[in-house]
This record gives C-alpha cells, sequence and structure tokens, in this order.
C-alpha cells in the first residue's frame, strides 16, 4: 500500500456518509411516523367527541317538538359525512320525525349544531 | 477417390474447429468447477435462483469460449472480395491509403449481447425493482432505529477494502471486492460492472456462495460478541404501520438518498419503484409482473451472463482465491458489526433491543433475519425475533445501494 491515506480517507468518508445518510432518513421516518400518528389521534378523538356530542343531541331532540330545517341539515350533514354509523343515524332521524311543534329549547339545538359544524366541517 | 478425400478433409476441419482443440487445460478445470456449482445449487441448494444460472453460463463459456466473441469488423479489400466470390458486396466501404475496403462484420456471441445488460448497468437495478415489489419496509417503518443497524453492517464493506489494497489490488479492484460485504448479489454485481468489470466472474461466484452460506458463517460470530443475558432479550410488539406510511416510505427515501448521493439513485430508485407499486394497491398486475415474470427473466440473463464472464484465464488466478478470502472477511466483519451496534442499542435502551438483531443488517433478505430468529430461540423458545430483525434485514439493502452509490463516487 503505497500512501495508506487514500483508502484511510475512503474507509472514513464511506462509513460517515453511509451513516449520515441514514441518520437523516432514521430521523425524517420517524417524524412522519409521529405526524401521522398525532393525526390518527386528532381524528380519533374527533370521533369519539362526535359520539358523545351526537348522543346528547339525540336525547335533546327527542325531548324537542320541532327542529329548523337548517340544523336538521347540518347535523345530518355531520352523521353522514364523519360517522357512519347506521345505528345512530336511525335513531336521529327517528327522533327528527316525531318532532312537528315548535320547540322551546331551540337554541340549545342551534348551539350544539354551530359546534359541530364547527369542528368537524373545517 | 476424390469423394473420400474430400470426406476425410471435411472431417478434419470439424475436428480441428471443435472445442478439442480449441480448449485448454484452464477451460477443462473450469468446466469442473462449474460441475461443483451447478451440484452446490441442485443438491445443496447453495442460492440456486442465481447460482445455476451463473454455474451453467460458466460452464457454457468455457466449452465454447466463442459465445461472449465480441462483434468484429473486419477489413478486405474490395478488388480482393471480387475476386475471391465473382460479385461484389453489399458492405460499408472506407477508403484507407487510397485502397477501397470493405467493412465486414461478424456479429458477436450470443452471451456478448445478453451480458450488455450487466455492462451497462441495467438488470441489477431491474432486479432491485422486483425486490422492492417482494419487500415488506412495515418492520422497519414500525422502528426506524434499525436503519442505524442496517448502516452499521456496512462497515464491513470498508474494512474490506483496506483489505484488498493490502493486498495489492488496485482501488477500483479493492471497491468491487469489498461489496461482497453487503451481502447483495445485484449490487455486487452493478459495482463491479462499474468499478472492475474483468473480475465479475469471481465476484459473482464469492457473492452468491456466501450469501448461501450465511447460517454457517454468522452464528459462531453472533454468539462470539453477545452473552446470554443479551441473547435472551424478548422485544416488545412492533406498533401497526398505517398505509399512508408505506405509501410515503419509498418515496421518502428516494428523495433524501438520491438528493444526498445521486449514484445510488438507479438501485435504490428502481427498489422503491418497486415498493410503492407493491403498497400503492392500485397497480396489482405490474407488482405481480415485477415480483414474478421480471426478476425472472432478468435472473435468467444476468445469471448466464455473469457466469460466461468466468473463463479459464479471468477465474484461474490467484486473484480470485483472495478474492473468495476477501469475500468471507466481509461477510464476518459486517456480522460482527452488526451485532456490536445492536449491543450499543441494548446499552442505551437499558435492555429493551436484542443485539442478535444487528446481525440481520447485513442485507442477505430473509436468510439473515431467520438467523437471528434461530439463535434467539435457542436461549429462549419463546422469543419471536424474525420481524424485529427483518427491520435490518431490509435497511441493509438501502445500506447496501447507499454503500455502492459511495464506491462508484470516490472509485468510478
Amino acid at each position: 500500500m503505497e500512501n495508506p491515506s487514500i483508502e484511510i480517507m475512503i474507509l472514513i468518508t464511506g462509513i460517515t456518509v453511509v451513516f449520515f445518510v441514514l441518520i437523516v432518513l432514521t430521523f425524517i421516518v420517524k417524524l412522519f411516523g409521529l405526524v401521522i400518528s398525532k393525526i390518527n389521534f386528532k381524528i380519533n378523538n374527533r370521533r369519539v367527541k362526535a359520539v358523545n356530542d351526537i348522543d346528547y343531541i339525540n336525547k335533546e331532540i327527542e325531548s324537542e317538538d320541532i327542529i329548523p330545517n337548517e340544523i336538521i341539515a347540518v347535523i345530518s350533514a355531520v352523521i353522514c359525512d364523519l360517522y357512519g354509523d347506521n345505528n345512530r343515524k336511525k335513531i336521529l332521524f327517528k327522533s327528527i320525525r316525531r318532532v312537528n311543534n315548535e320547540c322551546n329549547n331551540m337554541w340549545k339545538l342551534k348551539c350544539y349544531g354551530k359546534n359541530i359544524t364547527d369542528i368537524y366541517m373545517k | 477417390m476424390a469423394i473420400i478425400e474430400g470426406i476425410i478433409n471435411s472431417l478434419r476441419d470439424l475436428l480441428q474447429e471443435s472445442g478439442i482443440f480449441l480448449l485448454d487445460w484452464k477451460n477443462y478445470i473450469m468446466i469442473i468447477v462449474s460441475g461443483i456449482l451447478i451440484y452446490l445449487a441442485i443438491y445443496k441448494k447453495f442460492e440456486p435462483m442465481l447460482l445455476l444460472p451463473i454455474a451453467f453460463g460458466m460452464l457454457l463459456v468455457n466449452i465454447y469460449p466463442n459465445i461472449m466473441a465480441e462483434p468484429k469488423i473486419n477489413l478486405e479489400p474490395v478488388s480482393q472480395y471480387i475476386i475471391e466470390y465473382g460479385k461484389s458486396g453489399n458492405y460499408p466501404i472506407i477508403n484507407i491509403n487510397s485502397e477501397d475496403y470493405y467493412q465486414i462484420t461478424t456479429n458477436g456471441g450470443l452471451l456478448y449481447y445478453l451480458y450488455q445488460g450487466v455492462k451497462l448497468g441495467i438488470y441489477p437495478p431491474l432486479i432491485f425493482l422486483g425486490i422492492g415489489a417482494m419487500t415488506d419496509f412495515g418492520p422497519l417503518i414500525a422502528n426506524p432505529k434499525s436503519l442505524l443497524l442496517g448502516a452499521s453492517a456496512q462497515i464491513g464493506i470498508f474494512v474490506t477494502f483496506i483489505g484488498a489494497k493490502v493486498l495489492g489490488f488496485t482501488l477500483q479492484e479493492s471497491g468491487s471486492i469489498s461489496i461482497i460485504g453487503g451481502a447483495d448479489g445485484p449490487t455486487a454485481i452493478f459495482v463491479t460492472s462499474k468499478l472492475s468489470p474483468e473480475l465479475l466472474g469471481p465476484i459473482a461466484v464469492a457473492a452468491y456462495s456466501y450469501m448461501a452460506l450465511v447460517p454457517i458463517i454468522q452464528p459462531p460470530i453472533m454468539r462470539a460478541l453477545t452473552t446470554k443475558k443479551e441473547r435472551m432479550v424478548v422485544m416488545s410488539q412492533l406498533r401497526p404501520v398505517s398505509k399512508l406510511e408505506r405509501i410515503m416510505f419509498p418515496i421518502i427515501v428516494l428523495i433524501i438518498v438520491s438528493i444526498l448521493l445521486p449514484t445510488a439513485a438507479p438501485l435504490v430508485g428502481m427498489l422503491m419503484l418497486g415498493n410503492i407499486f407493491r403498497e400503492s394497491g392500485v397497480v396489482d398486475r405490474l407488482s405481480k409482473c415485477a415480483q414474478n415474470e421480471l426478476i425472472n427473466i432478468v435472473t435468467i440473463f444476468l445469471g448466464v451472463a455473469v457466469g460466461a464472464t468466468a473463463s479459464g484465464e479471468a477465474f484461474l488466478n490467484a486473484k480470485t482465491l483472495s478474492i473468495m478470502l476477501l469475500g468471507l472477511i466481509a461477510f464476518s466483519v459486517g456480522t460482527a458489526f452488526g451485532v456490536l451496534f445492536g449491543k450499543l442499542m441494548y446499552i442505551f435502551t437499558k435492555g429493551k433491543v436484542n443485539p442478535l438483531i444487528g446481525s440481520a443488517g447485513v442485507s442477505a433478505v430473509p436468510m439473515a433475519a431467520r438467523i437471528s430468529q434461530k439463535i434467539g430461540q435457542e436461549e429462549n423458545p419463546s422469543n419471536f425475533l424474525l420481524m424485529h430483525a427483518m427491520g435490518p434485514n431490509v435497511a441493509g439493502v438501502i445500506g447496501s445501494a447507499v454503500a455502492a452509490g459511495i464506491l462508484i463516487t470516490m472509485l468510478g
């Protein structure tokens, strides 16, 4: 080996570059995995919240006489788009059909309708 | 009488052009060597998918050397041609020193043309396309630290590079020999075809033979470098990996590696292309084609063409023995560094990582991962390390492609 410095240079450079490239990859794959898991966590959390909110709305609607069309439309859209639980849909729509009088607690439904729109439709 | 004389002359001409007179002792020895490799491939099942076509290519070229002949252009004076054949020929004419010559082309041998795919670096990336379509990167995505184990196993390549230089090989030859340590046949062939094509035969035979010998080479090194307590470590289950991650992974890897090291792009790019075919789920036909028809066809062409470079002159010399020895060193050192890095991770994670999975960073997929599983189960039969070892195993494929890119950049 006439000039060992070239070989040593290739050894050190090669090992350094391999580690550098794979460390960068490790970091980016890990970061991406964390981002995805956070997004999934948020979506799952929203879905859990949606379940709780819709349950509450169901109970409110069952106790009301009438529900304005726009609120029905909003709630229906939210349920259909985000939340594909057919049983709950049936219960909700059954409740809406029962109602035919002016509602004393209309403001409550408007409030919950708006909340759902703000949180889930944006 | 004249007829008999004619028959005898024809037979004598045929005999003189037959292998009995054209072959020398080196060819006969190589025929025996190819027979041994065919036996190892068929009866001992040493990586038969590639070793069998390589061995057969070796047999072909040593029985009929002209199967690898290059095309030639012979110059014949036009006047002489007309006298000999009684008419003018239909060849291009070139004028040299005021005399016209016909440029008469003789075609090359069959394997010369198949070999162009090796020489031009086409076949190995196509094989990587098929490998990518067959590979599940899930265990690696679930535990990205496995990439570091894949990196550490590639240290064997650069240590062997020094060893090859010490033994008197040139820089390019040393680079080609050292890539055997990546335990990746297509990568070894890709690098050798670029840096030192005359060593293609022995390097390919060494690479595939040692890949088949992984179950023999690795276990003693793994047991020597780890304690019983370390081998008994049970790792926690890997997290599930979402489809989005599986789809984004090949894109991320391609972008990062190609930006940082463009010469690795052909291998890594095709590997990731195959993988995105598999993970997207919308190009099932392409994925199946890459995993089956494409890789099989290219394997045949690559194997036979590479084997055909192993003529007597190229193979039967002291260099080949050195290459075999250095290949063994490359594998062993790669395994050792993988396990040692695994021990480092064991210390840093306070015993959560089993060092045995480090040896799987040598990218002999999936054999090296199975060896980690087997050695782990010797200490604890209920320890299932296979999926954990698959992470470093497939990381090693990426690592060896990166190492190949570095060697080509620095030595090409």
